[in-house]
């Protein structure tokens, strides 16, 4: 099993930054000038690792806790952008950590397996076109969160941006940005677009829908890997 | 991908049929189903319940797949009730099934937060400094200070490793002990009902090293001061299966089906088999619903009410006709015979002329009498009443005198106490052609046009005495009955014009007297009031009142509770199953406490441990004494006798405190393990030491000079609570002078106003602010403590660790089981204050050795010092007596404590368990068998040291176990063992209520197999058994056993001077309290809105997990999303708001932003505002503060005098038992449209209120 390190090394500039990240950073950057990442997101890899390097580590573990651990907008556990507080997140942890077993892995962090820089971790260890069909499933996740530390102006936007496009993952920019912009007051807060936030799809049993969808199209990784968000796309948060 | 290409066109699926068509058969992969299967497997499933304050105590089965928790569903394996008795189960709400989900939110705190301005300078000086001196360079130099002070609530965390923040909190604890004194660390943490060992945890800690355990029950104001003052018993309420056997339920503030959602079902329930239900709320809330009859008073007014329904039971069940059951009962088990004294008083008229009145005094005593009537063991604390046969004056058995220093008397049987003879007492001294008398009653809405007529505010009745001789001195006296009636009001053709003589008439205390005040017609009173008694007279007392914090939270909510108990006990349904008085505020019922109390509070180690009533404490460190609108004299009795009554609120509880009456912490000015090396150069024991100290002003309490740097907190412990979001009456102080953070307070203090100082204390023109050096809290969310706090520390969730619970709802004793380990960094309690005393032990190394620690405690209830000062209160400040500890002061007792052994202690059962044994509410046991049991349960230590041989409580569960085993309602011998100890004091036998389950020990293996009914005990006043449901009471009644008050007796009168001077002899009804919180900003900060002043109330809501988190998403989504505030649609029209427009509400203790919620439900004139919304979710900064507000940003807490009493039988301090209590519904606050929508966290302020200019 041998698969692309850049994402791995992307997951690891996601982690909280200690002294052993800041000192491995020149390694990083070798690896991002190998790989096929764009130059523009070279050029922002460049810019936060540096910035890494140059940034007291103090001041830098302050900036992540900041937009890490204290907002679950920007919580880097995918299915807190799925499931929120749902009891659905416990069973799509189990998934995938099931998931990762069936590809002979399993974490031994105190993480839980949503953790983006496991999932990144992961896919370093896949063959690329696998790598990408897993990151391809966060896609709408990685790139809100993507969006939305832009708007924060915020270096680890590229990381997202990086993933997005490695994975070639198409990203419907309309909808990542009216998710995105959700942030602060919603710009529609009338019942009927709540409503659609939260509506659920009507389930059928027998001919007719149910079947056209369950019967066809639903591939058994899609039931594994609950990381599609529901309704209209825009996430639960 | 778009619907089009996703399904088919032209092509169905070729699918075979069956069943007419419902059935098909298809070919295609069905692998999909596996997801469905797979989600009904699981490894394993784990007992644990939920740790909030809601008294539900639910069990839940919890499904765990690789370690993680998948979902959980409500058990359904409690043990059954009784035939013809619904069972308890299931339990559980919305709110449980939701809140388990903390455990993998983005909410929850993973690793150790410590604020990194502070973290900066812990590692400079490091680098340089051993632990204790690194810490001392940052707190002593204010330039350092102001570094990271100010910053607390403006985020800045960083992660921090556990050794490091657990040396941080050891050095900051080492040298606060050695510099200032142990009691200024201290920590905040409620309810441990619902999470035993977390709790103890904490507290044993803190006990061990001298620490301040705050308390919580008063300060939420959950405790009702009534119960302790009728019946000398924190609380003790029927669990809600015995609703089921009522007869009649009057539900009066409590919102069962929304704040007791598991067990509003025996409501329902007791409806089908035809109970009547009266709901009393203001609003139209969801008890309302239950209602065969909704009252709607007007808030606060409920005293009014009940005082109403009891001059009509009086009148028509005690008077007109007398109900024999009534009678015998009011005989035997309440003060209603006994005698009291009546006191003639000068009072000059406004014309300057004077006369005389008579007023109510104290019971009188065995003392009284030249020969004391044979009493010779404390015959100032027994009452007498009259002999019912002879007319001669006895002295019953079972009042307090008879408690201590004596075996065997006390006890309710009608016997006289020394004597042994028999006696039946009288209830009235009325006669045929008897003396009666004019007596005088305070009157405190005299200032209110009740109706039209003014009513005097001192009301003259006259009332049937009788005229002893007492030496050569003549005493008139009047039973309670007697004055009783007449303070009601009620007619007895006795010539009095002063009495009602129709229900109609407008006079104190009538149904129509109580229309123009609560707005509820007459008749409905008097139907409720009649069918209330009726039912109790057939039933023989199966009347009840479910009463909750609608009526409890407010300044005078004592006046309400006791009317409303009084009308309980003249009908005789207290300690009747289905009858009786149902409290249901907070988790309070702590079944197993004896066992708890040992291990809590570090008894088996060191006593005593240091307690303190957090309302006074919180009212004197955040300074909220100095910001005081309340002058005393508006409180005081219109009758209230000469003396010194005339001082602020903050001097009487220096009174108070100095007297041994409540607790202070810190105790002394001086570091008191500096005191004892003092003491012993004297030579002089340190009691001595202290009270010589106090006459000549060597030795001050650390509050005579309360701002001074030396005499406040300095390091804060919070867990398991949000203390600053949810409990912080008067938040924004708190910010200002406590925290030392940006904060919103408007109004001025004391000086700036040109008011009257306290003369008791010494005044700083400047408060400080920022006086905790380190806020310390654990919590598993971020809440608004958190953000505040200078370390944060992720605790375990509710399934991560072991624990026990247990409720007042029903009697099963619960475990709360790990289902996981902790996810993330995060620990058990118990595991994170072990750290702590394991970093203790070893920082303290060369600081601190084995030291004697000087430690006051105040005359506490259920000990021989509740007998304090009998006749009269003196205060040997003033001269009027010597300070005797113990009796006129706090008790002095020197302790030794071991700092480098605090690990190795907080690890093991101490030898004082063994050597002094267990005891709970005044009687004690011998527990060395119990202790030997726990080795072979727990093991132990085997390592040397001072705790080799003793049993391990190395872990949470080994905890579990301790207090399972020392426990008399866990542990069959120890049941038997207690009511031994207290059949010694009454003389009676009481074993046969547990002997039928002597062998049982209950173990933690068992409840976890399945919730266990705990066994009968005397710590409790109800009892387990086959034939009735847990009921306060019972063994008052059934058993003999007295109530632990004064007369022994529930009392309808309280005697203390202090009580009388502020009119409160009898429950009566007092206007809500006029807080002054509007003047002057209602002018100053005008923005052009029309605004409303409207009365503030903060109930439970439905949408927050009980009175902690309104941060979950599930919750928030079924609600507004954030902060909100109900208003009536009257009120909405005046304030041009609409509904969800974002609002104000500010006045001179803060402000906030909310959305408005417009409601038919809500009453005009009031503002509810759920409580416990915190500022972390969606909370806009207010327009006249800046800052963003919560609840308690309105409010501020006054301290009510006679809460403050002490050693005085029942009206003694105990932990959470009496006090001063935070009510806060008394606030006003003034509402008005918000203009602008200003997060201040970047993002743009815009217009608040923006509408569309055309409709759609």
């Amino acid at each position: 099993m041998k698969g692309d390190l850049v994402y791995k090394a992307l997951g690891l500039l996601l982690t909280y930054p200690e002294q052993e990240l800041v000192d491995a950073t020149g390694e990083l950057d070798a690896l991002f000038d190998a790989s096929e990442l764009s130059s523009e997101h070279l050029d922002g890899l460049t810019k936060l690792t540096t910035a890494l390097r140059e940034t007291p580590l103090l001041d830098l573990q302050e900036a992540y806790v900041r937009l890490f651990d204290r907002s679950t907008r920007l919580s880097l556990y995918l299915y807190e952008h799925v499931h929120g507080e749902s009891r659905d997140r416990g069973q799509a942890m189990v998934d995938l950590q099931d998931y990762y077993k069936q590809h002979g892995v399993v974490s031994t962090a105190k993480e839980l397996p949503d953790y983006v820089p496991i999932l990144c971790e992961f896919c370093s260890m896949l063959d690329n076109e696998t790598a990408r069909a897993v990151l391809s499933d966060a896609g709408p996740v990685l790139a809100l969160l993507g969006t939305r530390l832009a708007d924060r102006k915020s270096h680890y936007a590229v990381v997202f941006d990086a993933l997005v496009q490695l994975a070639e993952i198409e990203v419907d920019a309309e909808e990542v940005a009216a998710a995105a912009s959700d942030d602060g007051v919603p710009v529609d807060d009338s019942f009927e677009a709540l409503d659609r936030i939260w509506e659920e799809t009507e389930i059928t049993f027998g001919e007719g829908d149910a079947l056209d969808s369950c019967g066809k199209g639903r591939s058994p990784q899609d039931d594994l890997i609950q990381l599609r968000t529901k309704g209209s796309g825009a996430p639960a948060q | 991908m778009s619907r089009i290409l996703d399904s088919l066109l032209f092509f169905k699926q070729d699918v075979e049929k069956f069943s007419d068509g419902y059935g098909a058969v298809t070919k295609e992969d069905r692998g999909w189903e596996d997801g469905y299967r797979n989600r009904w497997s699981y490894d394993k499933v784990v007992r644990s319940t939920h740790g909030v304050n809601c008294t539900g105590s639910c069990g839940w089965k919890v499904y765990v797949k690789n370690g993680i928790v998948t979902w959980e569903t409500q058990v359904l394996d409690y043990p059954r009730t009784r035939a013809d008795l619904p069972n308890h189960e299931p339990r559980g709400c919305a709110r449980g099934a939701s809140a388990s989900w903390y455990l993998y939110s983005g909410n929850r705190i993973k690793t150790p937060l410590i604020r990194r301005r502070l973290l900066d300078l812990w590692r400079e000086a490091r680098k340089t400094m051993e632990p204790v001196e690194a810490w001392e360079s940052i707190v002593e130099d204010p330039e350092k200070t102001a570094q990271y002070k100010p910053f607390r609530g403006k985020g800045g965390f960083v992660r921090g490793a556990w050794d490091e923040v657990n040396e941080i909190i050891a050095a900051s604890n080492v040298y606060t002990v050695k510099q200032y004194g142990p009691d200024r660390v201290c920590g905040f943490s409620p309810i441990p009902a619902m999470s035993m060992i977390s709790y103890s945890a904490g507290t044993r800690y803190l006990s061990l090293i001298g620490g301040t355990c705050l308390s919580f029950y008063d300060w939420y104001a959950d405790l009702p001061p009534a119960s302790p003052q009728t019946w000398g018993e924190q609380t003790d309420v029927p669990e809600s299966a015995d609703w089921y056997n009522s007869s009649f339920i009057m539900v009066w503030g409590s919102n069962v089906p929304q704040t007791r959602t598991p067990d509003a079902h025996y409501l329902a329930e007791a409806r089908y088999k035809g109970t009547k239900v009266v709901v009393v709320t203001p609003d139209y809330s969801e008890a309302s619903k239950f209602a065969d009859l909704w009252l709607n008073p007007k808030q606060g007014t409920d005293a009014a009410l009940a005082m109403a329904m009891g001059h009509v039971i009086l009148k028509e069940f005690h008077v007109d006709k007398q109900v024999p059951y009534f009678r015998d009962y009011c005989r035997k088990y309440t003060d209603m015979p006994f005698l009291v004294r009546l006191k003639e008083q000068e009072v000059t008229n406004s014309a300057g002329e004077t006369t005389t009145r008579w007023i109510p005094e104290r019971f009188l005593r065995a003392s009284d009498f030249d020969n004391k009537l044979d009493e010779t063991n404390n015959p100032d604390w027994k009452t007498v009443a009259l002999d019912e046969k002879t007319g001669g004056v006895v002295v019953p058995s079972g009042s307090i005198g008879f408690r201590w220093g004596e075996d065997g008397k006390w006890n309710l049987e009608e016997k006289t106490g020394t004597s042994r003879a028999d006696t039946e007492l009288q209830l009235s001294a009325l006669r045929e052609g008897g003396e009666t008398l004019p007596v005088s009653f305070p009157y405190f809405a005299g200032g209110d046009e009740v109706a039209g007529r003014k009513n005097s505010d001192v009301q003259e009745r006259l009332v049937p005495i009788r005229e002893l001789k007492i030496g050569t001195e003549k005493v008139r006296v009047a039973t309670v009955y007697d004055l009783m009636l007449a303070h009601y009001g009620v007619d007895r053709e006795l010539g009095d014009d002063n009495t009602a003589k129709s229900f109609r008439e407008i006079a104190p205390y009538t149904p129509g007297w109580q229309q123009s005040i609560t707005g509820i017609s007459r008749e409905k009173i008097i139907t409720v009031a009649r069918e209330f008694a009726e039912t109790a007279a057939r039933t023989e007392g199966k009347s009840m009142v479910i009463i909750g914090t609608g009526v409890n939270h407010w300044f005078h909510s004592d006046m309400a509770y006791r009317a409303v108990s009084n009308m309980l006990m003249m009908c005789g349904c207290i300690g009747k199953s289905g009858g009786g008085w149902a409290h249901y505020v907070g988790q309070e019922k702590l079944r197993p406490a004896a066992g708890w109390l040992t291990l809590g509070f570090g008894l088996d180690w060191v006593r005593p441990p240091r307690q303190m009533n957090s309302t006074s404490f919180f009212y004197v460190h955040t300074n909220q004494w100095r910001y005081e609108k309340i002058d005393t004299k508006d409180l005081l009795s219109p009758t209230v006798e000469d003396g010194d009554w005339d001082a602020t609120l903050m001097d009487y509880n220096m009174r108070s405190i100095r007297m041994g009456w409540l607790p202070s912490s810190p105790q002394l000015e001086t570091n008191p393990l500096q005191l004892s090396a003092a003491a012993d150069k004297a030579g002089k024991s340190a009691p001595d030491y202290i009270a010589a100290g106090f006459k000549d002003g060597s030795v001050k309490m650390a509050w005579d000079n309360p701002d001074k740097s030396t005499n406040y907190p300095r390091m804060m412990f919070v867990w398991r609570s949000n203390l600053l979001g949810s409990s912080a009456k008067g938040h924004e102080y708190f910010l200002k002078h406590l925290v030392g953070a940006k904060h919103g307070v408007q109004g001025d203090d004391l000086k700036a106003r040109g008011e009257r100082l306290p003369t008791d204390v010494e005044w700083h023109d400047e408060a400080p602010e920022g006086k905790l050096d380190l806020l310390v809290t654990i919590d598993f969310r971020m809440s608004t403590t958190c953000m505040y706090s200078d370390i944060v520390l992720p605790t375990a969730t509710w399934y991560e660790k072991n624990d026990l619970s247990t409720t007042d709802m029903h009697p099963f004793i619960h475990p709360l089981t790990a289902a996981v380990d902790p996810v993330w960094e995060a620990k058990a309690d118990f595991e994170i204050f072990k750290g702590f005393a394991k970093g203790f032990s070893e920082v303290c190394q060369g600081h601190l050795g084995i030291e004697k620690d000087i430690v006051l405690t105040p005359l506490m209830h259920d000990t021989p010092t509740e007998l304090g000062q009998a006749l009269d209160v003196q205060d040997w400040k003033k001269g009027e007596c010597e300070p005797i500890p113990g009796k006129t002061m706090p008790s002095v007792t020197t302790v030794e404590r071991d700092y480098p052994n605090t690990y190795k202690r907080f690890t093991a059962l101490g030898p004082l368990a063994s050597d002094l044994g267990t005891s709970v509410k005044g009687i004690s046991w011998d527990a060395k068998a119990d202790v030997e049991a726990l080795k072979e349960r727990c093991g132990v230590v085997e390592e040397d040291g001072q705790t080799q041989g003793l049993p391990k409580i190395e872990t949470d569960l080994n905890a579990c176990e301790t207090i399972l085993a020392l426990s008399p309602e866990t542990n069959g011998h120890v049941a038997m063992k207690s009511w031994e100890a207290l059949e010694k004091k009454t003389g009676r036998e009481h074993q046969h209520l547990a002997a039928g389950r002597e062998s049982d020990a209950i173990r933690f293996e068992d409840i976890v197999a399945q919730p266990r009914k705990v066994i009968t005990a005397p710590t409790w006043s109800g009892i387990e058994s086959e034939e009735v449901s847990y009921s306060a009471g019972h063994t008052n009644v059934f058993e003999l056993i007295p109530w632990r008050t004064l007369t022994g007796r529930q009392q309808f009168y309280q005697d203390h001077s202090w009580m009388r001077a502020f009119g409160e002899g009898f429950p009566l009804y007092r206007p809500k309290l006029n807080t002054r919180a509007i003047r002057p900003v209602i002018d100053t900060k005008d923005n052009g809105e029309p605004q409303l002043v409207l009365n503030f109330l903060t109930p439970h809501q439905k949408w927050g997990i009980h009175s902690s988190f309104t941060d979950n998403q599930l919750m928030l989504t079924l609600s507004r999303g954030g902060p909100n505030v109900w208003i009536s649609e009257e009120d909405a029209q005046i304030l041009k708001v609409e509904d969800n427009d974002w609002i104000e509400v500010y006045n001179v203790n803060g402000a906030l932003a909310a959305r408005a919620v417009v409601s038919q439900r809500v009453k005009t004139g009031t503002a509810m505002m759920y409580h416990s919304q915190d500022k972390t979710v969606n909370s806009p900064t207010a327009e006249t503060t800046g800052t963003r507000g919560i609840h308690n940003s309105v409010c501020r807490i006054v301290v009510k005098p006679t809460h403050m009493i002490g050693g005085y039988a029942q009206l003694s301090y105990g932990f959470n038992y009496y006090g001063t209590v935070g009510a806060n519904r008394d606030d006003v606050v003034i509402v008005r449209k918000l203009q602008k929508l200003d997060f201040k966290d970047g993002s743009k302020v815009i217009p608040a209120n923006k509408r569309p200019e055309t409709a759609l």
